[in-house]
């Protein structure tokens, strides 16, 4: 046996014994249709709900969609250390600088770019 | 002119290391033994020679198997405190070991997630097969969302309680609503996400 698995046998172990495992699954929120509300996608997994003019908050990737559906008037707000890994994907792209400033790193005159 | 060095060293065992010196002890002894056979050229000097050798090897491997374990045993817990004042402690062996600090990392992010959610908001109603909003149906929508609030809620305050030996944690619910709605928009998502 490596040190790996002992690693995660005893994580395992500490999730189990606390009750952890249930606890870190996330609660599923089916059917439900949102109008109008602000609401924080952290910990749930949405399944098969309609968000319309909603304000989406997140932080993490601690969130699942499924068959949901998000109207055009919905904003996403992106916050905390998730707007890092969008502003690396949004490097690439010529297309984000011009109509998505918020979301794209800094990009310094030598042509390398910084996010923090 | 003379210059003396003295130096003490004191070899003490501590915990079961004191099995392991008396198993290694017993192990020289039987090497002596053996030594002391072949001097005199006596019979039978393997049946002390071998026990000798595997004590001994013994010994070694269990050392080393266990002297990380013995070199921490007084230390100090590892803590975590985020900017709440949340407090998660643990031993820091886990984290030596490769890969563990990248797991107690994800286990992190995790409790750090499970600290961040907040209760949902109530609903505007139920949506059917298709995706739109079924008429009357809000009732039952919040009923669901209140559950599903209150489940959350109980096992997060309990296992942050726990893990932190704290109060209950009074976590700040979603506002309730942004702005009245005007109307709703009609949509099938079906039709959206089918090819």
């Amino acid at each position: 046996m490596t040190e790996d698995d002992n690693t995660l046998r005893a994580l395992s172990a500490f999730g189990e014994t606390f009750g952890l495992g249930t606890l870190f699954q996330k609660p599923q929120v089916k059917d439900v249709w949102y109008n109008y509300k602000k609401v924080t996608l952290d910990g749930y997994k949405f399944i098969s709900c309609r968000f319309d003019y909603c304000e989406l908050h997140i932080s993490s990737a601690n969130f699942e969609f499924e068959n949901c559906f998000i109207d055009q008037n919905s904003t996403i707000y992106y916050k905390g250390e998730i707007i890092k890994l969008i502003k690396l994907f949004t490097s690439r792209y010529e297309w984000f600088y011009q109509n998505l400033p918020g979301l794209v790193p800094v990009r310094n005159l030598n042509g390398t770019i910084t996010i923090s | 002119m003379r210059v003396g060095l003295h130096a003490n060293i004191t070899a003490r065992p501590v915990r079961s290391h004191a099995l392991l010196l008396v198993l290694a002890i017993i192990g020289a002894g039987c090497l002596a033994t053996s030594y002391v056979f072949l001097w005199f050229g006596i019979q039978g000097i393997l049946f002390s020679f071998i026990p000798g050798v595997v004590l001994l090897l013994f010994v070694a491997l269990a050392w080393c198997w266990s002297r990380r374990d013995i070199d921490w045993a007084n230390s100090k817990p590892f803590s975590f405190t985020n900017k709440d004042g949340d407090t998660v402690s643990t031993d820091v062996r886990p984290l030596m070991t490769k890969g563990g600090a990248e797991r107690f990392s994800s286990f992190l992010s995790e409790l750090q997630t499970l600290v961040n959610r907040r209760p949902l908001p109530p609903p505007d109603g139920l949506v059917d097969k298709s995706g739109n909003p079924i008429p009357g149906s809000k009732k039952d929508a919040v009923a669901k969302i209140d559950a599903i609030n209150e489940q959350t809620q109980q096992r997060t305050s309990e296992s942050i309680e726990f893990l932190t030996k704290r109060e209950k944690v009074a976590i700040e619910a979603q506002p309730s609503a942004l702005q009245p709605p005007d109307f709703v928009p009609h949509v099938n998502i079906n039709r959206l996400g089918d090819k």
